[in-house]
């Protein structure tokens, strides 16, 4: 029974990411722009991060998990739209919800990904947060109002979400594209 | 305002397929805004997950033989509306028995206050679809349903959800349960 567990470990998220439908690039507006709630949370590394602390900027959280097929999906579209934000004023955070810093550091030399990967690891913050499932992603002002929500995977590098996200800047703004 | 009740007449429409890779069977519905598939899992493949995220051996072999458990996507296809659910009111109908899922807060109540970690549980929290969740045009969520059956049972799911200011009801016919390959 190992043996045919480790097999399933091994091969079924892949095979499951196969059934997944193509994620419409939809992100919904909130009505009423509600204040996010505030963590301090480290990453991994131990360096402890506020998300007040980019205050000012546009700030993209998303909530994963790195069992979560379609989290695991849409973090290279998340890495790649990250190397054409960095440049431009906005943030993105990946907030592990639940698992130690063993599993996400394992995980990450696999899915290697520049941005902030912070840890919840007891759950406690997600459950601050208008979460039900992962992955869930929002997308907040310079304020740190949720301006926008997404649940389920996107492929981030869009430019039609990028756009989006920097145009909550101050005076807002076009994309540019890094070749 | 009442709800309008709108139940499709006949079964849905549906798309059944098989991994090849796996072997699990997998059922794809669309009707109206609401895309749902369920894909088996195996008992041994649902407590392989479960233990490697800190659950006790015998529990989580207790979940996946007893659960009948399906890894479940839940899409909103439309365009113009919410899509809203509530897993309890869904049934499970098993010859002339009409029985409801096992939720969550069921499971949890199930697992005495120390035999299962607050880390396994949090794991089971976001493993597991949604009790209730509304869904934005675009939005979907994975997750695991468990049916509360044993393995090879076989069984028809009626499915309710809302949208636009209707109630929608509608049967997914003959799904099975996963059993270990021999």
């Amino acid at each position: 029974m190992k043996q045919l567990a480790l097999s399933f470990i091994l091969t079924l998220p892949l095979a499951l990411l196969s059934v997944a439908a193509p994620a419409d690039q939809t992100l919904t507006p909130s009505a009423d722009k509600p204040l996010a709630h505030d963590f301090e949370l480290a990453d991994q590394d131990g360096a402890r991060h506020k998300l007040s602390d980019f205050r000012g900027k546009p700030v993209v959280v998303n909530f994963w998990a790195t069992w979560c097929p379609p989290c695991r999906k849409e973090l290279p579209s998340m890495n790649r739209a990250w190397q054409q934000l960095k440049d431009q004023g906005a943030q993105m955070i990946a907030v592990d919800v639940g698992e130690d810093e063993d599993t996400i550091f394992g995980f990450l030399s696999d899915y290697p990904i520049e941005f902030l990967v912070l840890l919840d690891i007891d759950g406690s913050e997600v459950t601050r947060w208008p979460v039900k499932g992962v992955p869930t992603t929002f997308v907040l002002d310079p304020e740190g109002r949720i301006v926008y929500t997404a649940i389920g995977g996107r492929e981030w590098d869009d430019p039609a979400l990028l756009e989006k996200v920097l145009a909550l800047r101050t005076g807002g703004a076009s994309v540019t594209k890094k070749q | 305002m009442a709800a309008l009740l709108l139940s499709s007449m006949a079964r849905a429409e549906l798309v059944q397929s098989t991994n090849a890779l796996t072997g699990l069977n997998s059922w794809e519905t669309n009707e109206h805004s609401l895309q749902l598939e369920l894909v088996q899992r195996y008992p041994s493949q649902t407590a392989a997950f479960f233990i490697a995220r800190g659950f006790p051996e015998a529990i989580a072999t207790e979940l996946a033989e007893t659960g009948c458990v399906f890894q479940t996507i839940g899409k909103n296809i439309g365009k113009n509306h919410d899509v809203s659910f509530n897993l309890a009111e869904w049934r499970v109908v098993i010859g002339d028995q009409t029985l409801p899922l096992k939720l969550k807060k069921q499971w949890h109540k199930q697992w005495a206050k120390n035999a299962v970690t607050p880390a396994a549980r949090i794991a089971f929290r976001w493993a597991t679809f949604p009790t209730e969740q509304t869904f934005k045009p675009g939005d979907y969520n994975w997750g695991m349903i468990t049916f509360n059956l044993p393995p090879g049972s076989e069984f028809d799911l009626k499915v309710v959800w809302r949208e636009g200011g209707a109630e929608y009801s509608s049967v997914i016919p003959e799904l099975q349960c996963a059993k270990d390959p021999s």
